[in-house]
């Protein structure tokens, strides 16, 4: 039995979560297929979502192989009092409950994480516009944002969930932000655990990709699977969300496919491929987006 | 010639997320006013429409004039609404893409990695 201590705390550092849960996956590389794994919160004292997300995956697509243990943080601690809060790690999976905790939240700085329906089935498209407006709803009380930015935030948000609805073939997918009123940003992360752009480009029909790093170039220079002549006006999603976050709002970009990231900020723009122990299957979004309280922000520039 | 002009916020929502939403909105109004052939939706009380949403009713809308002969007038849209709208009518042709020029490189040792994704 191996047992993973995560961290304590994590820097303010754009990437630290994102470098704890490469650590994490590394960790798991050197244990044995079938071992069981313990998990153990016990010592933690602060944990953002571009950890705590990919790690919930990571959980449950462990427990599909292994026995998985989880060691959750002491309940009377701050760590304990969020963790409860945030319902980690299954999230908050109806949206009547997420409606029901409305109010919960809107005097927090972080959502619950939520699992939003994924498919075009049955009456799942409105449950998860419900989802989508409640989520905006609190953001905005949240942060008070308004006009420009908030419309901004929520095509971000959108923008994200709808490539999940169109590619990634996930019954769900799960959305986790943490605003940090001190510091003006909002940290937001948005996660499938989905075919991937790989699998979704080769079911498609577009064998002329052979890796997640080119099927991620590809994403990013907006060729959608979609682009049929019936259907085109689409793909354009992930080159106007980087557009809008980093030369609009100054924020960072960081996506994850398989073993490919691609990652954009002001002065650094590249694909990535990474070591394959800290592949991630689906797709993985983190946004940091600054300036938070500048509602003069026009998105309207960045939608082309 | 027959009209009508339903409210989107009244049928959908105020925000507009998704297609499914755009799909959702020409069905109900299919099957509400199956004679009618000249729509006026009023967007009056819609704040926020998604590129998604935007993408599937400007669709959607031509599929109609085209093979139903059926015109579909979007009426009292907010700024950020008309925005989205004319962004997704001129982002219909895929020529009008631009190709990313980012440079790909490539990590086998996760301590590097993790060097590089700190300094971002």
């Amino acid at each position: 039995m191996a047992k993973i201590i995560i961290p304590s705390r994590l820097g303010n550092n754009f990437a630290s979560g994102i470098n704890a849960f490469y650590s994490i996956l590394d960790q798991i590389n050197n244990v044995a297929p079938e071992e069981p794994l313990i998990f153990d919160f016990s010592n933690c004292y602060f944990l953002g979502p571009f950890f705590l997300l990919p790690l919930k995956l990571l959980l449950e697509r462990e427990a599909q192989y292994r026995q998985v243990t989880i060691i959750p943080p002491d309940s009377n601690s701050n760590f304990g009092n969020y963790y409860g809060i945030i319902r980690y790690p299954e999230g908050l999976y109806h949206e009547n409950e997420l409606a029901e905790n409305l109010n919960t939240f809107r005097f927090k700085t972080y959502t619950p994480i939520v699992c939003f329906p994924a498919s075009r089935l049955g009456n799942e498209p409105q449950l998860r516009d419900s989802c989508l407006t409640i989520v905006n709803s609190i953001l905005k009380h949240q942060t008070g944002l308004s006009g420009g930015m908030l419309t901004g935030l929520m095509y971000l948000i959108d923008e994200a969930v709808n490539n999940i609805v169109d590619h990634s073939d996930s019954l769900r997918g799960y959305l986790f932000a943490q605003y940090y009123p001190s510091k003006s940003y909002l940290d937001l992360c948005i996660a499938d655990n989905g075919l991937g752009i790989l699998k979704n480009y080769l079911r498609s029909g577009y064998t002329i990709y052979h890796s997640d790093k080119e099927a991620l170039v590809a994403a990013i220079s907006g060729v959608s699977t979609k682009n049929r002549p019936e259907a085109e006006g689409r793909g354009f999603g992930i080159q106007t969300s980087k557009k809008m976050l980093v030369d609009g709002l100054k924020g960072k970009y960081f996506l994850q496919t398989g073993r490919a990231i691609a990652f954009k900020t002001i002065d650094n723009e590249q694909v990535v491929e990474i070591p394959e122990p800290l592949g991630f299957q689906g797709t993985f979004l983190a946004l940091r987006i600054p300036n938070i309280g500048n509602n003069n922000f026009d998105p309207s520039d960045y939608y082309s | 010639m027959l009209t009508t002009n339903p409210s989107i916020a009244a049928i959908l929502s105020n925000e507009l997320h998704t297609r499914d939403q755009a799909d959702l909105l020409f069905s109900m109004i299919e099957s509400d006013f199956p004679a009618c052939n000249h729509f006026v939706l009023d967007f009056s009380e819609v704040q926020y429409m998604s590129r998604s949403f935007a993408d599937q009713f400007h669709k959607l809308k031509l599929a109609w004039s085209k093979q139903k002969e059926t015109s579909i007038i979007a009426e009292n849209l907010a700024p950020q609404c008309l925005d989205m709208l004319r962004a997704v009518a001129q982002t219909q042709k895929v020529n009008n893409r631009t190709s990313a020029d980012i440079p790909v490189y490539s990590f086998s040792n996760p301590q590097k990695l993790f060097e590089l994704l700190q300094s971002i």
